[in-house]
């Protein structure tokens, strides 16, 4: 599925507070199967659109590659600012070309924060979960007792 | 911490790499050190396909090993090059450690730890970076006999152990996490040997 299933400037199907209650379920049951969505409306006031799950995915996923793309083109500024040949794909179909200076580009790297944001394979990074490193102090030192198998 | 490393991305500025060589005394041999390859290299596999000894070794063996414990199995190195023996791609990869792949940044070459010139030093006075996959074990008594290279810094182990975490584990650690973690275990080792890192003082409020 794609966000094309939106098409823009399209007008949502509109329903109110009392037919959404009144038919929750066929409703749901329709959004989900046709990834479609609804614009729930309460006085002619829009307060929220309701969407399938699999259509909330992508629209996560997009927002997610938008920010990715926003972070990747202000890396590329800043390295053809500071004549800094980082390797790109985008740079290359644009054909521009940054002659190869590995001090510019050494010293680059060193002060400009990158958040790299997908693995050697292509496959992207999960979050790091957060280290709880309260208690890590009591293990540092082996207790004597440990038989070291070495010796 | 008191005071931050010199850098937020994947390594330190080339002249932040290694401990200069007039301090490097003070500092016990250590995992990232830069080992010049013994002169029986052959024995020990540090050769390339011409038989030749390897340009010189990286210490991947635990820091704690190369000290009172001995390492008694043999210690751990890998493989260094000189960065140009590589493509000038590739050579930008390594440095970066990532490249931009439609909009993305991702992580290139995992396996390669770049290594900025040792100063002075007549072969090794380039770019040069190592190689994780490319391991062999060597009698402690025979790479202290062949001699240190140079001292990586408390900030280029960061960025060692940050790239080496990444190849064994896919551990996609932020320079902060490894910051974090030798933080903590550096300030709780009161047997900590040499110069401390100025960002892991000595922790006074240990019972």
């Amino acid at each position: 599925m794609t966000l094309a299933t939106f098409a823009p400037g399209e007008p949502l199907e509109r329903v109110g507070h009392r037919e959404l209650r009144d038919k929750l379920g066929p409703m749901l049951e329709k959004i989900s199967a046709s990834h479609s969505a609804v614009e729930v409306v309460n006085r002619g006031r829009s307060e929220a659109v309701v969407v399938s799950h699999d259509m909330y995915t992508v629209l996560l996923a997009s927002q997610r590659e938008l920010d990715d793309v926003r972070d990747s083109v202000a890396l590329l500024l800043a390295a053809v600012a500071a004549g800094a040949a980082v390797p790109s794909d985008t740079l290359d179909r644009l054909g521009i070309i940054i002659p190869v200076d590995l001090d510019a580009l050494q010293a680059f790297q060193a002060t400009y924060p990158v958040r790299i944001t997908h693995g050697e394979d292509g496959q992207r990074l999960g979050r790091t979960p957060v280290l709880s490193l309260e208690s890590y102090a009591d293990y540092v030192d082996e207790p004597d007792e440990f038989v070291d198998v070495d010796e | 911490m008191t005071s931050p490393p010199p850098f937020v991305g994947a390594y330190p500025p080339d002249g932040s790499f290694w401990v200069p060589s007039t301090e490097a005394a003070k500092y016990p041999w250590r995992y990232g050190d830069l080992v010049t390859t013994p002169a029986d290299a052959k024995s020990y596999g540090a050769v390339d396909s011409k038989e030749r000894p390897w340009r010189a070794l990286m210490l991947t063996h635990p820091s704690c090993e190369l000290g009172v414990k001995g390492a008694p199995n043999g210690v751990q190195a890998v493989r260094v090059y000189w960065l140009r023996e590589v493509s000038q791609r590739q050579r930008t990869q390594v440095i970066l450690g990532f490249a931009e792949v439609n909009g993305h940044t991702q992580v290139t070459r995992a396996n390669q730890v770049y290594l900025a010139p040792v100063p002075g030093h007549a072969s090794l006075g380039e770019r040069m970076y190592a190689d994780l996959r490319q391991t062999v074990r060597i009698p402690a008594e025979v790479l202290l006999a062949a001699g240190r290279v140079s001292a990586a810094s408390h900030d280029a182990r960061l960025a060692v152990l940050r790239r080496d975490v990444y190849f064994r584990y896919r551990w996609a650690l932020s320079l902060d996490d490894v910051l974090s973690l030798e933080q903590v275990r550096i300030e709780s080792d009161t047997a900590f040997a040499g110069p401390r890192p100025q960002w892991a003082a000595a922790r006074t409020d240990r019972s």
